[in-house]
Parts: structure tokens; sequence; C-alpha cells
């Protein structure tokens, strides 16, 4: 099934069946350009023509379009389309390298088919090819599998937080998905050390970002950082905004995704894993609803062009959710609080009780 | 050729950061999650250095790029390769 499922999304992808303009107006133009200039091209994103580029926009895949750009030549605007491929088998690995132990080898390999066939068929729904949001996916289900299947051990504190890195340096979306899981760790997360590791896991991602907004401020790359032009919301366009998100959400496919994913928990268990995951799910979905509730004019458009994808994040959260409810009974249950010298709770809570 | 060698830029994203993952992470993580983390190294110190050098005003230029992760793996790589070998033949 995995096999199947990704040489569906390798056909779409390669065949330019689920690509959209942004690869060429924004993610495409932006790599070809930094690589022809050898650098971030100031100038070129400081140009007024240039707006709805948004100038200070995470740098992550046009530097690694830029990376390719210069190993390969050229800028392979055929080959930037099997990049959705490329991160997703990617993100399949990793979920599979944290669930093999926990799941067992039967279990994480019928769950990888599950995922790639998921998140494969949101990604060429959604005309993903060639843009930022595979990458996305693939550091936040790295982050994702580390915390759920993980046993609370630094280095895998240490992968989840490579992952909301590289998540805050891809897409906006990502500093919000950072955000979101580190507060829902502090929250549902057990054990005084959990601020020790919510610091350690959160250190990278807030060193990327600003990093990247002191790069920006000094080059004067104001757009989407700059908080005094954000507005406010309000209620004006809510049904509108409601009734968008709905349509959008359900993939064309009578929210086939959703019922999957909630189908998959079926023995739905109360651990703090699950809690964790669930909470990143809502967090996103209401930060998804604040957003297009900002717009100063009807939203419609925008969300028709951005919502289906904003929304797997949210997806890909209830899925490891999911995941955490089918860890068996008693993962984790042999590792020791180093704290108070007693076994953790186990129920799949290893990776964030307390240690 | 070109659009192989930019496919194969990308795909190396786990070789470029595999130098930069800790002994300790490779003994206890799985392969599969070893090659995940060391994408995301490769990807984000990849775009460190691309923003670090645009900052100093230095040229990008792939053996610059590379140099990091080329000397730390000069001195790694091998013991690495071993425990990965050994790590996939005992899973």
């Amino acid at each position: 099934m995995t096999i199947l499922a990704f040489g569906l999304v390798v056909y779409a992808a390669g065949t330019a069946r689920a690509t959209s303009s942004d690869l060429l107006l924004f993610w495409g133009t932006k790599g070809q350009r930094f690589a022809q200039a050898g650098a971030i091209d100031v100038g070129f994103l400081r140009q007024p023509d240039h707006l709805l580029m948004h100038s200070d926009y995470p740098p992550m895949l046009p530097c690694l379009f830029a990376w390719a750009t210069l190993t390969a030549g050229r800028f392979a605007w055929g080959a930037a389309l099997l990049t959705l491929p490329l991160f997703l088998s990617l993100a399949a690995i990793s979920f599979f390298g944290f669930a093999r132990p926990a799941l067992g080898l039967r279990s994480a390999s019928e769950c990888t088919a599950l995922l790639v066939a998921l998140v494969g068929f949101v990604m060429i729904d959604t005309f993903m090819a060639g843009n930022a949001d595979p990458l996305l996916a693939y550091f936040e289900i790295l982050a994702l599998s580390a915390l759920t299947f993980g046993s609370g051990k630094a280095g895998e504190d240490g992968a989840a937080g490579l992952g909301l890195a590289g998540a805050v340096l891809t897409k906006v979306e990502g500093t919000v998905f950072a955000a979101l899981l580190i507060g829902s760790f502090l929250l549902f997360g057990e054990g005084r050390s959990r601020w020790r590791r919510a610091a350690a896991m959160g250190a990278p991602a807030a060193v990327a970002l600003i990093a990247w907004i002191a790069f920006c401020r000094k080059n004067g790359l104001t757009s989407i950082y700059s908080l005094s032009s954000q507005r406010p919301a309000t209620i004006t366009h809510l049904s509108v905004v409601v009734s968008g998100l709905l349509r959008e959400g359900s993939y064309g496919a009578a929210y086939i995704p959703w019922f999957v994913v909630v189908v998959l928990g079926f023995r739905w268990r109360d651990t703090a894993s699950t809690r964790m995951n669930v909470a990143v799910a809502v967090g996103f979905l209401g930060f998804v609803l604040y957003m297009y509730l900002t717009s100063p004019t009807d939203p419609r458009l925008w969300i028709i062009w951005s919502a289906s994808r904003l929304l797997l994040t949210p997806l890909v959260s209830i899925f490891f959710a999911a995941m955490a409810s089918q860890i068996p009974r008693g993962v984790g249950a042999s590792t020791l609080s180093p704290e108070i010298g007693l076994p953790s709770r186990g129920d799949g809570e290893a990776s964030i009780s307390g240690r | 050729m070109s659009g192989l060698l930019f496919l194969v830029a990308l795909a190396g994203l786990p070789i470029l950061g595999l130098p930069l993952v800790p002994s300790s992470l490779i003994r206890k993580l799985h392969p599969g999650a070893v090659c995940g983390v060391a994408g995301v190294i490769g990807a984000v110190l990849l775009c460190t250095e691309m923003v670090v050098l645009t900052w100093a005003g230095v040229r990008w230029r792939l053996s610059a790029l590379i140099l990091p992760s080329a000397g730390l793996a000069s001195l790694r790589l091998p013991s690495i390769l071993r425990r990965v070998v050994r790590a996939l033949r005992g899973s």
C-alpha cells in the first residue's frame, strides 16, 4: 500500500497534476534568483513589484532550491515538482523510524502506509508539488513522531526541537505550530522537568526565528513579521470563513481524510500524548479561523487558495493523537524517572511524562 | 541530467546532516529516525549558512556551503557509517 500510494504521488507530482502557480511565481522564482545572485537577494525582495512574494517570508525552501540550482547548474523546474514525493518519503522514513520501537514492525509499517496515503492524497488534492508545504509537513511529522513515540530522552527532544526549527524557517505557520506544540507540551506534560525539556526543545526554533527577523530588520524587509501591519480579527466575515473552511476541509472527498484519522484511533485512550496532539490540532484550527477573520475584504478567494493546505497540520496532529492511542499499554513503563526514581506511567505517555 | 542533479542535491540533505548527528543518537534511534533527523540538520545547516554568508556579504559557493559538513564528515563519517550498518543489521 505504501508503494502504491507513493507511486501515485510520484505520478501526480511528476506530471504536474499536483502543482500550482506558487512554484512559478513564488518558491521557484525566489530559489532561482537567490542562486543567480549567490545570496538572499535583498534588492529583489524589496522591489514593490514583488510585494506578493512577501519579502520577509521564511527562507528555507528558496535556499534549498538555490542549493540544488548551484549543484545542478540551473533551476530544474520539472525536478522541483518531485520535491513533493522526496519530502513525503523523508517524512515517512522518520515516522517509521520513531514508530517502529513503540508499535512494532507490523503496526509501524501499516501506520506508515496510512500516513503516506493520507498525506499524499491531501498534497495532491491541494496542489502542493514544488511548494514549501511538503517540507513543512516533513518537519512537523518528525517533531510529532519524536514527541509521540519517543521515550522522553534528551536526544528525542533534540530531534523534535530541530524539527520545530526547520518548521519555523520554512513557513510562517511553522512558527504557530512550534508555539502550539511547546505550549501543549507544557500544558499536558508531567513532572518538573517539562519546563527544562520545553525550553531545550523550543530553543533552536526561537534562535532561528529571532535570527531571521533580525536579518529582515537589518535589510529593511518588512511584511508578515511586522506586527504593526497586522489587523485585528472581526466577525464581519464569520459565516463566509466558517462555510469556506468547512467546504475546503472536505478535500472534495466528503471529509474522508478526517474520518480516517478518527476511526484510526478506534480505541481512543485519554493519554497525555493524545491530549497534546489534539490540543495542537484545535489550537491550529483556531489560528486558521482567526487569520481569515483578520481579512479586511471578503476572504472567499483567500480561503479557496490556502485553507485546504493549512488544514493539513491539524489533520496530521489528529493522526498523531490516534497514534498515541495505539501505543500498546506499558510502552515506556520501564523508563525510570531520574527525578523521583519511579517508573513513568506508560500508556503511551512515556514521551511527555516527567522523567 | 541537471534535473537529476537537482534532485540528488536535495535528496542528499541527510548525508549533509549526518556528520552532525550526535553519536549517542545514532546508537539509540532506529536508522529511519536517524535519516529523518539528519535530513532536518542538513536543511537547517544549509539555510543557516546561506543566511550567515548573505549577512557577511560572501557570495554562495558550493565549496563554502559543503565545507562545515564535509569537514566534520571527514573526521566522523567512517565510524558513523559503521554504526549505521551495524544498526541496520541489528534491526
